[in-house]
């Protein structure tokens, strides 16, 4: 189809845009909050504040924007997999060139990141090689189906954003602190 | 935090939702076929970026009055917000430009209004920074915000009022204009989409903005023992 190429783009990038915007609010409040804590336990213990960290020793915390890109992988991979279940008929007449097989695929691996995502909540380090592999497998699909390289490559993206989103943080740094 | 979870939940579905109608439910364009897609997003961005001005202006004029700093957080808040929203219109319009009008940009009276409001809401933020006393930063930024404003009504006329390279008004666009039934009730549904998530960026950018102030507090506070 003649400039779809182009339309995705504008939409990639303007919700790029719009997740990066909401990342900044996101990750500015997080350290303003722990900005908030740490004056905050001074003022009643009448300690210094470099003394008294905001949250109990031995507590995982988790930066803002970690937080914020695991609800967005939740949120996406859902409406992934109910999109390819409930609009498998629209998607099949748009795109004929789409294998059968290919539906129950997307349906599963959007259901494997919804899992991947819960366990990087729950700080399970093997939710992260889970998203590792369901990329792998998706960028292998991708391909066959006759996706061009450069949007394939694009898919990635998603692993590189997750692996720099766990690198956030001083303290609150996640992947120091996955099991 | 519950509630705007919930929020933050259903503007994501509801721009999912409008993307899906963007691209299953609303029929081709007969001359400009896929590109035209683009409309949905571009045209709903572009309302709900000028929603937030006039949020802006409304919370400026309220500040003016009234000299209470929460509409200084809400002006702020708002700039920030339809400033995002316009730079995904400014990008949009040029991907959607480039296969139609075989160009990228051109300076006509739209193109031109719409750069000079990024512009302007830029220079808002931007005299933000260079003010250190909260009160004087306020006030000025508010005059300079309502200023500001009066270009949102030029970029809406701009394609009523003048012959531009840009097309024609489709909504409230006098005779001979209009859209199709189904392509009407998926752009109105764009637009409520984008209006949803556009009020959920304010009010996480509003707490933002709430926090910085209780920051101050307390350090001046730590200070002062």
């Amino acid at each position: 189809m003649k400039n779809l190429d182009s339309v995705f783009a504008a939409y990639l990038i303007g919700w790029g845009i719009f997740f990066l915007f909401y990342l900044t609010i996101a990750k500015r409040t997080s350290d303003l909050r722990a900005e908030v804590d740490r004056l905050k336990v001074p003022l009643l213990t009448k300690e210094p504040a470099s003394q008294t960290p905001g949250q109990p020793a031995g507590q995982k915390q988790r930066d803002g924007c970690l937080t914020a890109y695991l609800i967005f992988m939740i949120v996406i991979n859902s409406a992934t997999a109910l999109l390819y279940l409930v609009g498998s008929d629209a998607i099949r007449r748009e795109s004929p060139n789409m294998p059968g097989w290919a539906f129950p695929v997307l349906i599963v691996l959007g259901i494997f990141n919804l899992v991947c995502a819960v366990a990087l909540f729950k700080w399970k380090k093997w939710g992260f090689w889970g998203f590792v592999a369901s990329a792998a497998v998706a960028f292998c699909l991708n391909l066959y189906v006759g996706v061009q390289i450069g949007f394939a490559i694009f898919g990635l993206l998603g692993v590189a954003i997750l692996y720099g989103v766990l690198q956030l943080g001083k303290e609150k740094k996640a992947w120091p602190q996955l099991d | 935090m519950a509630k705007r979870l919930i929020l933050g939940a259903v503007a994501l579905l509801l721009v999912i939702a409008s993307a899906y109608a963007s691209f299953y439910i609303a029929p081709q364009e007969r001359t400009m076929g896929v590109i035209q897609r683009i409309f949905y997003f571009h045209v709903a961005s572009a309302w709900a970026g000028f929603t937030a001005f006039f949020i802006c202006f409304i919370a400026n004029i309220l500040y003016v009055l009234k000299r209470a700093e929460k509409y200084d957080w809400l002006g702020v808040s708002s700039a920030e917000v339809g400033l995002a929203f316009t730079t995904v219109v400014l990008i949009t319009g040029p991907i959607w430009a480039h296969p139609v009008w075989g160009i990228w940009w051109t300076w006509d009276a739209r193109l031109t209004s719409t750069f000079i409001l990024w512009l302007l809401y830029v220079s808002y933020l931007l005299l933000r920074t260079l003010i250190e006393e909260p009160e004087r930063r306020a006030l000025l930024s508010s005059l300079f915000g309502i200023f500001a404003f009066i270009d949102v009504p030029l970029v809406f006329g701009a394609i009523r009022w003048w012959r531009t390279q840009h097309p024609s008004p489709v909504i409230m666009g006098g005779q001979g204009s209009g859209l199709e039934p189904t392509m009407k009730a998926v752009f109105f549904f764009s637009v409520f989409a984008y209006h949803v998530f556009m009020t959920f960026l304010i009010v996480e950018r509003y707490i933002l903005e709430k926090t910085k102030a209780e920051v101050d507090i307390l350090r001046r506070e730590a200070e002062a023992q």
